[in-house]
């Protein structure tokens, strides 16, 4: 999902364990904002 | 903020960025809040290279500030992995981009650190406690600072 040149991913479990694995900064944003 | 082309250049070129909404399906939201142990929206986590929590966002702030904790939690993840040279400069860029921030006393104090800690040098620790004598005098940081006057 684009937001504003941000591509959020929203697969989360599976993105932060590939984050781990490519060596990568995540930032995890939680939120409860009208999507 | 995230339509702040500022914060959008920072999330875009230092993170994987990923979102969890509360009515995402499935159990999503639980389980990720679960297994990183968030208990409120809005909440922004800064993992490092390990998926190590560094930094953390709880409640809405203003854009600048927004700004200062994400290069804050950059700046952690560097003093962490015993990055000190580029987690002091982080840390002092941060103070002179976003002085008026909330973040910028602790990153005061956390770039006298990383001074230390990358040199040996317990001078970087007085210098750092007078420079609190001038600027964040007030801050909690500053109280904490202070007993390095002597180092």
């Amino acid at each position: 999902m684009a937001e504003n040149g941000i591509v959020w991913r929203r697969d989360a479990e599976k993105a932060l364990d590939d984050a781990t694995q490519q060596g990568k900064r995540a930032l995890v944003d939680f939120t409860a904002a009208p999507m | 903020m995230y339509p702040d082309e500022r914060v959008v250049r920072l999330v875009t070129t230092e993170f994987v960025p990923i979102r969890v909404h509360v009515r995402d399906p499935d159990g999503l939201y639980a389980r990720v809040s679960e297994r990183l142990n968030v208990h409120w929206t809005p909440t922004v986590l800064v993992l490092d290279e390990t998926g190590v929590e560094r930094h953390r966002i709880e409640g809405f702030v203003p854009t600048d500030d927004f700004l200062a904790q994400l290069k804050l939690g950059l700046a952690k993840s560097s003093l962490q992995r015993g990055a000190f040279d580029d987690a002091e400069r982080r840390f002092r860029e941060l103070v002179v981009e976003h002085p008026q921030s909330e973040s910028a006393p602790e990153a005061l104090y956390w770039a006298g650190v990383s001074k230390y800690k990358g040199h040996n040098d317990a001078g970087a620790l007085a210098q750092t406690a007078l420079a609190f004598t001038t600027q964040y005098a007030d801050s909690v940081w500053a109280k904490k600072a202070s007993v390095w006057r002597a180092a």
